[in-house]
């Protein structure tokens, strides 16, 4: 073996204490990213920092996806039952994660009168992905959070513990950019309204696109565990005495023909709101269904479509008892 | 392996500290042996292709050596026939039966030739090209055969360029394996430093300026003209980062172990013609058409018209080798018409400048010419990322359509992807230039250390944070 000249052990040595450098500045600017996440007042970070903030003074509670994201309006549903409402809907997010915000937001904000959670029809299907993880980034100390997101991506122990490595493999919307800008001072525009997002959108051609691909039918997804995380959170509410409905909120018609298995699922959902003696509310038959003007997309309600909705849904609510002593009108 | 993973952050510096810890006498051996480990990490059974074709040469190459006449011939076409057959079978010879079936189906006829079913091995056309370049080396008298198998096999197999390059000659790496390297921490430093360049220029640009490319090519018709005009833009720039990128890793990481390979890119979309282009763009690959196809065919010697029958046929051979489909042809012979036509109209447009009042060096000049190459090469890049010819002419058509709504982002690719693309597209072209003038490296190494270390630091957590971590292939190694 040729013997290490000095010159070689101090140039080892220097470059050893160089990398010991870099990790340190990692660190640094990790811990800052992080700072400026959890300051940001705005969006889907700003919705999180007051949850974890218990900044949260709901009375109804939305939780779902995109779909719950898009289509319930608290602003009407508090002016019609006289409770404060807020949105917890998450893009593209699954039911265990919607069940890991619905746990994030009860351990540290008062429990609310309702929790009405939307329905997607892939409510009982668990993704082979978490749709934006870098959304999550800033809290994957929060425990529930973790759990979930650490369930479909076994990584996520480095997102959580290696420095930045989570904004370099799981962040592509480069979400870090808003903490440091928050740290310079700088605070995007708000997009939501007590955690709703309006999308004044009219009718793309994404369905279009989609029947062509699947013009002969699907089967909408469904795995054991996802039926399992429906359950539990039926059961949390249950346990914790909130009141819960599963609301099925409008889809456009045409889209019907296409999902095989559609009466299947629905039929599950219901046999499990039924044992666990929550009221299940279909929009399936609402008229608003069968109006493209409604929607963006098959699945999304554009701005009006939202409004009608939450209006049609809060008729319902006031209706079915779920008021303050002084319920006001809607506007 | 690719570079762009966490296994190759393990092994590449398992590597460099055992090949330094081992005697002399063994690390050939050991760099054989990590090279194979290197490549047995995508499909570990084709390592036996790569081993046939080793095989195949080294002794080729030593009876072309130590024969003469017809039987040195009867070696040297064996070789290359082997060879290229290995290269055929595994690559053209689904593209030649389909070529095969439809014309005979035109003719009436409907012959069902077997089917084979092989993947291609990563980087075949790489290794096969620079395992062809010893034998005709040795064949044409200018390298002498190889004697120690283990040598030649790691010249073919160096993990650093095994899968995209650069094609080596042997003269240059070959040789450098009967050399001794020692450590040496001044080509760590430069080595590190030139595979950061190269992840620079593969993650930040070429993987992130991916995304948008992927939406608008993956699906034409739902994109507008000028989505696709930035797609074809990006995909310029994607291509050129993704396998000069790479050529830079294979640089630096060979260049820490102590060899030195050759340069493949020179600033290509600098060129200020077609033909500049080419002698700027995939260098080893480029030379290696000339002097083994381009120049025995007579390259430009005897007729304008054998010059254009030349470079057309080398233009067609290199689309051909990028890949096993019509578009690659179309997109060889656009260059190699574009490089005929730039030789048959020089004197007509030198003219032409004179009469106007412009010099070579005149920057009106100059930037006609940049810019009428940039658009030319661009186009002919249409080709080369559609998946067929008529793919590639529907895009082209598309072009002139949506111009009324300016939508250039896409569903993947939104305006701070974008803008972080077209950033460091901005901040490559300017180191680039930068670098030309006052070269940076020398610049930042004069900083005190703590400006230094500080300014090297930031650059990697920039790489880290800005960079798209995927673990995509690089585009070359499907070649």
């Amino acid at each position: 073996m040729p013997p290490p000249s000095p010159a070689s052990g101090r140039a080892l040595l220097r470059f050893a204490l160089f990398l010991a450098f870099t990790v340190l500045a990692a660190l640094l600017v990790h811990a800052g990213i992080r700072l400026g996440l959890r300051r940001v007042e705005t969006g889907f970070f700003g919705a999180t920092n007051r949850m974890l903030e218990g900044r949260s003074a709901a009375s109804i509670i939305v939780t779902g996806s995109s779909r719950a994201l898009v289509h319930y309006d608290p602003r009407l549903l508090a002016s019609a039952t006289g409770l404060p409402a807020l949105n917890l809907g998450r893009n593209g997010s699954h039911t265990g994660l919607q069940l890991a915000v619905l746990r994030t937001h009860l351990r540290y904000n008062s429990a609310p009168r309702l929790v009405i959670h939307n329905i997607d029809l892939h409510s009982l299907a668990t993704p082979a992905e978490i749709h934006d993880p870098g959304q999550y980034l800033p809290y994957l100390d929060e425990p529930a959070l973790y759990d979930e997101i650490r369930a479909i991506h076994p990584s996520a122990w480095a997102w959580r513990h290696l420095p930045l490595y989570g904004h370099a493999v799981a962040d592509p919307r480069m979400h870090w950019i808003d903490g440091v800008a928050r740290l310079a001072g700088i605070e995007r525009t708000e997009t939501l309204v007590d955690g709703f997002q309006p999308r004044a959108w009219s009718w793309t051609s994404d369905f279009e696109r989609f029947a062509r691909r699947a013009a002969g039918g699907y089967q909408v997804a469904r795995d054991d565990r996802g039926r399992d995380q429906l359950a539990a959170l039926l059961q949390l509410c249950r346990e914790a005495g909130l009141p819960l409905i599963l609301v099925f909120s409008p889809e456009h018609a045409a889209v019907r023909p296409l999902q095989l298995n559609r009466a299947a699922i629905l039929a599950e959902i219901a046999d499990l709101a039924a044992s666990s003696g929550a009221p299940f509310w279909d929009f399936s038959e609402s008229p608003l269904c069968l109006e493209r003007s409604n929607f963006y997309n098959s699945q999304h309600l554009n701005a009006d479509g939202a409004n009608a909705f939450t209006r049609e849904l809060a008729r319902r609510l006031v209706a079915a008892g779920y008021t303050a002593q002084r319920p006001t009108s809607l506007p | 392996m690719l570079f762009n993973s966490l296994e190759f952050a393990v092994f590449f510096p398992a590597v460099c500290a055992i090949y330094f810890a081992l005697p002399y006498a063994r690390r050939t051996s050991f760099l054989l042996l990590a090279s194979a480990v290197f490549y047995m990490a995508f499909v570990p059974a084709y390592i036996l292709v790569l081993g046939t074709t080793i095989g195949v040469d080294f002794a080729a190459a030593k009876r072309i050596e130590a024969t003469r006449g017809g039987t040195r011939t009867a070696w040297f076409a064996g070789s290359i026939v082997a060879t290229c057959l290995i290269l055929f079978a595994f690559k053209y010879y689904a593209f030649f039966t389909q070529t095969f079936v439809g014309l005979a189906e035109f003719a009436g006829w409907r012959p069902s030739p077997p089917a084979l079913d092989l993947i291609l091995p990563v980087g075949l056309s790489f290794h096969t090209f620079q395992s062809l370049s010893y034998v005709i080396e040795v064949h044409r008298g200018r390298q002498r055969a190889e004697q120690d198998w283990r040598i030649f096999a790691t010249y073919v197999l160096f993990f650093p360029q095994l899968v995209a390059g650069p094609i080596e000659r042997p003269q240059n790496l070959l040789a450098q394996f009967h050399a001794r390297h020692d450590f040496d921490p001044a080509l760590l430093k430069s080595g590190l430093k030139r595979m950061a360049w190269g992840f620079f220029k593969k993650l930040v640009i070429a993987d992130r300026l991916a995304l948008h490319v992927n939406d608008a090519y993956g699906d034409p018709a739902a994109h507008s003209g000028p989505q696709l005009a930035v797609a074809t833009v990006a995909f310029a720039y994607q291509i050129y980062c993704d396998f000069s990128g790479y050529s830079d890793i294979a640089v630096g990481a060979a260049r820490v172990l102590g060899f030195r390979l050759m340069e493949n890119f020179d600033a290509p979309y600098t060129a200020t013609s077609t033909g500049e282009f080419w002698r700027r763009w995939h260098i080893s690959l480029s030379t290696w058409f000339r002097d083994y196809i381009y120049v025995p065919l007579g390259g430009g010697r005897d007729s304008p018209w054998r010059r254009t029958r030349n470079l057309l046929l080398t233009f067609a051979l290199s689309g051909l080798w990028h890949g096993a489909a019509w578009n690659f042809v179309v997109w060889g012979l656009l260059n190699g018409i574009y490089v005929a036509a730039g030789h048959a109209s020089r004197n007509g447009r030198e003219r032409l400048w004179q009469r106007a009042g412009f010099g070579p060096e005149d920057l009106a000049r100059k930037a006609a010419g940049w810019s009428t190459t940039f658009l030319l090469i661009c186009l002919s890049w249409v080709f080369f990322r559609a998946t067929s010819v008529p793919d590639a002419l529907a895009i082209l058509s598309r072009l002139a359509t949506g111009w009324s709504e300016l939508q250039v982002t896409t569903a993947s690719c939104g305006p701070r992807q974008l803008a972080i693309g077209a950033t460091a597209v901005l901040l490559l072209e300017t180191a680039t230039r930068f670098n030309r003038q006052r070269p940076i490296g020398p610049l930042l190494g004069s900083l005190p250390l703590l400006p230094r270390w500080s300014a090297y630091a930031g650059l990697l957590i920039l790489l880290t944070l800005a960079g798209v971590h995927g673990g995509s292939r690089f585009i070359y190694f499907q070649f």
